[in-house]
């Protein structure tokens, strides 16, 4: 029988798919609708030497590698659903292919908000966000994503069923296997189920916007504002637009109404003292502003290459220094959150071949932490869209080995070739 | 142990840095958890990371296990060596690095003691927010293996969200120095896989932790209680009223009562049934508005008597009886059985219940002072360790505890670890197959397994795993694996 045959006697005929990805034009893609066929279907490539790549809603497929082989997709958007919410405790159990927003709906009715606050959270799956350490708008406020993942079930390879903490806001018994699978970008496992720690849903919602004459002045400002010790979501500094010369600085504060009150009248006055013209927002306004700038970071236009650089915040006077020297040429808009220092860079205008392998190798080169996300085809099958290799690069092919043995999950679409 | 293993031991760690026999193994043999002891061949106290990794090769060599120690605070038995070989002491790996102020983080060697390091930043109004109530002698290295917790972890959260970097020397004598603080890790998360992985991993010789401002306003509130029930039921309501307090610790009667008569005596009402401790973090006007719903709720559950810190005195007395606590039960009972159970905190009033008549069916007396925000239990039962019928039963009382909460959606260990204590608990809660997942992980970090042998993971022989699920556990797994 041939692999659509025996993929379709797993999941029936309407489950299948071809997908027309990476590794050489059309995959079979197969979507079980519970975890016994996805383990049904790890264990058919397990014993016929197949390799998988795992999917979620395929929102994430630029950011990582081309693998070197591959026989058929596996995606989680069948399994879906939430197993448990319980708003008593602020805790939330969920099937890895439900989708953010899906999520976020259900967890709002109980006066919580979901972390990781992604961009666009209808087109992705929370087993891709977590596979993907994705984190959020939100992580100012309440740190990455890994922090939150209270347990998880993942499929090994060879359909082993496993699971790792539990649904507990604090527990420590046996190893966090969810914190090396998060991140892990589908090359140890399949994620099943993914329980989360939940946050309080703010009652106001605030916006701030102002504009800076240059970048080191916006950054400025923002570490201003974190001195003032705001209850801050998110800040955010845009690069100068066609129809604008200037820098933007917006903050995002979220939180009890008295609170965001008297702090907004805190922010006017203290930035009304030094002349700066102030635009504010409240409540459905702010949160849809916020959504723009949250949805602005994962804008995958057509042809569009964008790219994630990171430092601890220590390096952020190094990171900016380093900006112009490594996008010179290139028609790039940068969207800095200088208090977490990440910056991510959309280029306006395709990248060719070579504008994208130049760039990549002053990224080298600077030594700076970096990944592609919307890589162009020619990094993501050649070069490394991860950055440079991290250390204890050694101990992770062990991992990736004692944990996946026979390469079920297709290898080389993670860093250095995992 | 070989003596020209002994011998290289010694060329590389000088005199002062070996501990070979005699009544000095006697303080090795075991950590807070007196009941298990097993002497070590050799302690090492290495003064650096190279010390440390040079020893660790030798030990590789010979294939000598090694179990790793801090101060041996832990409560779960997991510097005990309880398959011999040599236990590696940080006792001599005490110097903080470096504090950056405007980075937010420190540099230490892993035998720092917990409270030096949040010392060393107050300068710069910065503090090391884990607060485990060992803190005056526990190291970060210790509270590293255990990713141990506090009172204000309930909102700062455990240790594995405060450690940026570590270095590591692994089994095999190999330096892993993964110290660079980065924001999310390039590859596997190693760091974050390796926190609470008792000792089992690898030796943590520098950590480089995150370091928190100190908040612009605190307000510390006492709450007394007729009854446990009041005390637990306000804070499931202020959880799912989804209010933020920094700490919410209860205490009940027999812990105020060994506290007020010990050299921590923070002013506890003697005759309350239970006391609760709330703080609240954050601007004015946040600790304002979030005390006043607190506030609303504590009146609501009864509470009998409301009591705001007057000043950083008051609020210091306060807490060093909750940190103190334990030590305070000395008074009451030659020997202390500290469980360590977590329950989901729409729980805490029924656990906390059946918790007293688990304990009053075995005629135990009980006294329980617990990190109430987390659901984290510590039931401590008081015993005397030469009656055996005594401790038999404080042993079936544990072991019913860890049932119950594991019944009621629970797990066996919040915050001490499993180490050799709760191995045989470990397959109440986890199938076989979670189990070997984890000796896999292991098996790629230390193909020998001799790094803290017989902790963590229930495993016998090389590969097997002993496994008895209870009944309940595979009924509702099986349940879910149908509903998805
Ligand atoms: C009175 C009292 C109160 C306590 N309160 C709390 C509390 O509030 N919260 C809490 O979480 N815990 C608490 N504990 C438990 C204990 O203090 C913590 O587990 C602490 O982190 C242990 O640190 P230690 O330095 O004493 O480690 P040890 O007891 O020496 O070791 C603990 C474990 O860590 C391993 N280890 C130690 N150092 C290293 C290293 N450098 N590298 C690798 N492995 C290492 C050991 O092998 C062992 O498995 C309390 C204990 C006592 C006695």
């Amino acid at each position: 029988m041939d692999l659509h045959a025996q993929l379709t006697q797993v999941v029936g005929p309407g489950e299948l798919d071809m997908w027309d990805g990476d590794a050489g034009g059309n995959l079979p893609r197969v979507a079980p609708n519970n975890i016994d066929e996805a383990v049904e279907c790890l264990r058919l490539a397990h014993s016929n030497g197949l390799a998988v790549i795992p999917e979620g809603l395929g929102s994430r497929r630029t950011w990582t590698h081309q693998p070197k082989r591959a026989d058929f997709v596996l995606s989680t958007r069948n399994m879906r659903g939430v197993l448990s919410y319980e708003p008593g405790d602020g805790t939330l159990s969920a099937l890895a292919g439900t989708t953010c927003a899906e999520l976020e709906q259900c967890v709002a009715l109980g006066g919580h908000r979901l972390t990781p606050d992604l961009p666009r959270p209808q087109a992705g799956t929370i087993g891709g966000a977590v596979a993907s350490g994705h984190s959020g708008f939100d992580r100012l406020r309440v740190g990455p994503l890994r922090h939150h993942i209270l347990g998880v079930r993942a499929l090994l390879g060879d359909g082993t069923l496993a699971k790792s903490g539990g649904q507990l806001v604090k527990n420590v018994t046996g190893y966090d296997m969810h914190r090396l699978y998060c991140g892990s970008f589908g090359s140890l496992c399949l994620l099943v189920e993914i329980n989360l720690r939940l946050f309080p849903a703010p009652e106001e919602w605030a916006a701030v916007e102002f504009h800076a004459e240059s970048r080191a002045q916006a950054a400025q400002a923002a570490l201003d504002l974190e001195e003032m010790r705001l209850p801050l979501d998110a800040v955010l500094i845009q690069s100068p637009t066609d129809t604008s010369v200037r820098w933007t600085v917006l903050a995002f504060l979220s939180g009890r109404r008295a609170v965001i009150d008297v702090e907004c009248d805190r922010v006017h006055s203290s930035l009304s003292d030094s002349n700066v013209k102030l635009e504010m927002q409240r409540g459905t306004e702010a949160r849809s502003k916020r959504e723009q700038c949250r949805d602005l970071e994962w804008d995958e236009q057509a042809g569009w290459a964008h790219l994630r650089l990171g430092v601890h915040p220590t390096g952020l006077p190094a990171l900016l220094e380093q900006l112009d020297t490594c996008f010179a040429g290139s028609v790039a808009q940068f969207s800095i959150q200088p208090l977490i220092a990440e910056v991510q860079v959309r280029f306006e205008e395709p990248l060719t071949d070579t504008q994208a392998v130049a760039v990549h190798d002053r990224l080298l080169a600077s030594g700076l932490n970096f990944h592609w996300r919307a890589a162009p085809d020619s990094l993501r099958s050649q070069g490394d869209i991860f950055g440079s290799a991290p250390t204890g690069i050694a101990l992770m092919q062990r991992l990736q080995s004692t944990l996946d043995p026979q390469s079920v999950f297709a290898r080389g679409r993670y860093l250095t070739g995992l | 142990m070989d003596a020209a293993l002994i011998a290289a031991l010694r060329n590389v760690l000088g005199e002062a840095g070996l501990v070979g026999s005699g009544s000095r193994l006697v303080p090795y043999e075991s950590d807070g958890l007196a009941m298990l002891r097993h002497t070590p061949e050799m302690v090492l106290l290495p003064r650096t990371t190279a010390e440390a990794a040079h020893s660790m090769r030798l030990l590789a060599e010979a294939g000598v296990p090694v179990v790793g120690r801090g101060a041996g605070t832990g409560l779960s038995g997991g510097a005990t060596p309880v398959e011999g070989g040599v236990v590696i002491s940080l006792a001599r790996m005490r110097d903080v690095l470096e504090v950056d102020p405007a980075g937010r983080l420190a540099r230490v060697q892993a035998g720092v003691v917990n409270a030096d390091l949040t010392r060393a930043a107050a300068p710069h109004g910065l503090f090391y927010a884990p607060d485990p109530s060992s803190q005056m002698a526990c190291t970060i290295g210790g509270n590293v293996a255990e990713n141990s917790g506090g009172p204000h972890c309930f909102m700062h959260g455990s240790t594995t969200r405060h450690i940026l970097g570590l270095v590591i020397v692994c089994a095999d004598g190999e330096v892993l120095d993964l110290s660079e603080p980065q924001p999310d890790p390039s590859g596997y998360d190693l760091i974050g896989s390796f926190v609470g992985s008792e000792g089992t991993l690898g030796l943590v010789t520098e950590v480089t932790v995150k370091l928190t401002r100190v908040p612009p306003v605190t307000e510390t509130l006492l709450a007394v209680f007729p009854g446990l029930d009041g005390a637990c039921d306000s804070v499931s309501d202020m959880i799912a009223a989804r209010l933020e307090p920094s700490a919410l610790e209860i205490l009940d009667r027999l812990t105020i009562q060994a506290v007020e008569a010990s050299v921590f005596a923070a002013g506890y009402p003697k005759t309350a049934e239970a006391v609760l401790l709330v703080e609240l973090e954050g601007s004015a006007l946040e600790v304002d508005v979030t005390s006043k719903d607190v506030l609303a709720i504590l009146e609501q559950r009864g509470a009998i008597e409301l009591r705001k810190a007057r000043d950083p005195l008051e609020r210091r007395k306060l807490w060093a009886g909750r940190k103190g606590a334990f030590g305070a039960m000395g008074r009451i009972a030659p020997d202390l059985y500290v469980a360590d159970a977590v329950v989901p905190r729409t729980k805490l009033r029924r656990m906390v219940a059946r918790t007293a008549e688990i304990c009053r069916e075995r005629n135990l007396r009980l006294a329980t002072v617990f990190h109430a925000g987390d659901g984290n239990l510590h039931p401590n039962i008081c015993y005397d360790r030469r009656d055996l019928d005594e401790v038999k039963r404080v042993l079936e009382a544990g072991r019913m505890i860890l049932q119950e909460c594991i019944a009621a959606g629970g797990s066996l260990t919040g915050e001490h670890g499993v180490g050799l204590e709760k191995l045989e608990g470990m397959d109440m809660l986890f199938k076989q197959a979670d189990l070997a997942t984890m000796c896999r992980m292991r098996d790629a970090w230390d193909p020998e397994r001799r790094m803290n042998p017989g902790k963590l993971l229930p495993v016998r022989a090389c590969r097997e795993v002993r496994t008895n699920p209870l009944p309940g556990v595979e009924a509702r797994d099986a349940a879910a694996g149908a509903e998805s």
